[in-house]
């Protein structure tokens, strides 16, 4: 019984990853946009829908449906100031950009929302048990939302002229632009989308565990990194298998060792991908530099 | 319908094509022909703007389209099928005809399925792959996915650069006659860019020839095949 509510709690936490995962991927993957301010805009955008309920007094889910917009713009801004012109530029220059933009924004999320960590309420409260097995509404939630959002995602990429487009031009930038496809358009277009997954996976975790700081991001921004790395880099599909092996994985290690050592399991992970595997599960090798 | 005036495209300090002009007339095949490193793919590159140009002026049906970005090119009806192919490896076969269609944004259902129909009665093995990656196609193969998603979008004018390179004999004979039944069939001009003269002469009306980025000469087919001196130089006789 208790493994079997550690795989769930695990499941559910997987879910989160794999939805923050694939904004990643989507954006580091299939855009090639070398990203490390991904958490920092995660952290930003969750802060915004706080601050909505907290402050402004909206309804939690108001306040979620009116953030997800703005990170939205928050994502169109990052890639109007740090990628666009440098499309055509060697891609170390965006890992500047981008570092910079990120301890701007982290600083700026501390300045307006202050350093300390503040309590998050659940989406939904109680739980129902099934067996003997306590499953709570917040965890049916979020594991239901995530499997919505993921058939969403694939019928996205398999059956609109945007999505397939935005795998066409991954695929190859110059054949891209000869069929039509706008890339500039559309590159902003899933930058932002990779965003917007990345802050409601942000939402829902610290929704699920109760605390936002806006310290979070650098860690946020890894984890994803590391699903990502082990599902393969450019693999949506691998982004989701990565996401729900390092959730369980994760809680079975805390389960076993105790929480203080749930973040070491990422980062040996890393570590054995890249040494062992470096293209990960499901990915193939690219040349980002 | 195309009328090239005084193109030209540097790399850096390297003039790759040297103020070349030409035209080509509605329902034509012209072909350019040169060798390896002449300039044949820049001019192609930079009709469609993905690779800018640094002087001259390229002009559609009488309207300037000389700074249009890539994608409004190809809306006008002016498709460019790449040297080396660059069909989507990582889409199947129906996904890169998709694509094809990009900017047919009106087009419903039953005009894409007829499109597609189109082109899988010219190229009954692509039909046989449409689920296959394009990655898992032959040469052969890709080359007809290069041409069938050019032909989704019903372009009023294709530019082919290389079709035949790296292909079999028999394939080549092959793309030449497909070019041939496609500009019969479906009324489309075509611009050719070609290193196999004379492949690209026999199938042509009219061919220009360009070295070190400037034309050379120019005329008709038959005229071209007859010139002693490119015989010499390009036809290897």
């Amino acid at each position: 019984m208790f493994w079997i509510r550690q795989i769930i709690n695990g499941i559910t936490q997987g879910s989160i990853y794999a939805l923050m995962a694939i904004g990643y991927s989507l954006i580091f993957g299939k855009l090639l946009l070398v990203t490390f301010a991904f958490g920092e805009m995660v952290v930003f955008g969750v802060f915004v829908s706080y601050y909505l309920y907290a402050i402004a007094g909206l309804n939690l889910f108001l306040a979620v449906i009116i953030a997800l917009p703005i990170s939205w713009g928050l994502g169109m801004l990052v890639d109007k100031i740090c990628y666009e012109k440098f499309r055509d530029e060697p891609r170390f220059l965006m890992l500047i950009t981008t570092i910079g933009f990120g301890i701007f924004l982290k600083s700026f999320t501390q300045l307006i929302f202050g350093t300390g960590y503040r309590s998050y309420p659940n989406f939904i409260e109680g739980k129902i048990i099934v067996g003997g097995i306590r499953i709570t509404y917040i965890q049916i939630f979020i594991i239901l939302t995530t499997l919505l959002l993921l058939y969403g995602l694939n019928l996205f990429f398999k059956k609109t002229k945007l999505g397939v487009g935005i795998i066409a031009l991954s695929n190859d930038l110059d054949a891209a632009k000869l069929v039509g496809i706008n890339v500039n358009k559309s590159i902003k277009f899933g930058h932002s989308l990779g965003v917007v997954l990345g802050v409601f996976g942000g939402m829902m975790m610290v929704s699920y565990y109760n605390a936002i700081g806006a310290s979070m991001g650098p860690i946020l921004g890894l984890k994803a990194f590391t699903v990502v790395v082990f599902g393969g880099i450019t693999s949506l599909p691998g982004a989701i298998i990565g996401g729900f092996t390092l959730g369980i994985l994760e809680n079975l290690s805390v389960a076993t060792f105790g929480s203080g050592y749930k973040d070491i399991v990422a980062f040996v992970i890393l570590i054995l991908i890249l040494v062992l595997r470096p293209s990960g599960l499901l990915g193939k090798k690219i040349d980002l530099f | 319908m195309l009328e090239v005036k005084n193109l030209n495209v540097s790399y850096g300090p390297i003039k790759a094509v040297k103020g070349i002009s030409f035209q080509v007339n509605k329902g034509e095949i012209v072909t350019i022909i040169g060798s390896n490193g002449a300039g044949k793919t820049s001019t192609l590159r930079s009709i469609s703007n993905i690779t800018p140009k640094s002087g001259g002026k390229i002009k559609f049906f009488d309207e300037d389209i000389t700074n249009l970005p890539s994608h409004k090119i190809v809306e006008k009806g002016i498709c460019h099928v790449p040297e080396g192919r660059k069909i989507f490896g990582n889409l199947t076969v129906e996904e890169n005809l998709y694509m094809g269609a990009y900017v047919k944004k009106d087009q419903n259902e039953k005009e894409f399925e007829e499109n597609k129909r189109q082109v899988y009665n010219l190229f009954p093995r692509l039909e046989e792959r449409k689920k296959n990656d394009g990655k898992n196609l032959s040469g052969g193969e890709q080359q007809m996915l290069a041409i069938g998603r050019g032909l989704m979008l019903n372009p009023k004018i294709m530019m082919l650069d290389e079709p035949s390179l790296g292909l079999a004999p028999m394939l080549v004979e092959k793309i030449f006659e497909l070019i041939e039944r496609i500009n019969k069939e479906l009324d489309t001009t075509f611009l050719l860019v070609e290193q196999n003269a004379k492949k690209a002469l026999q199938t042509a009306d009219r061919g220009y020839v360009i070295e070190l980025g400037k034309i050379t000469k120019e005329g008709n087919s038959e005229e071209l095949l007859n010139d002693s001196k490119l015989v010499e130089a390009y036809l290897g006789v």
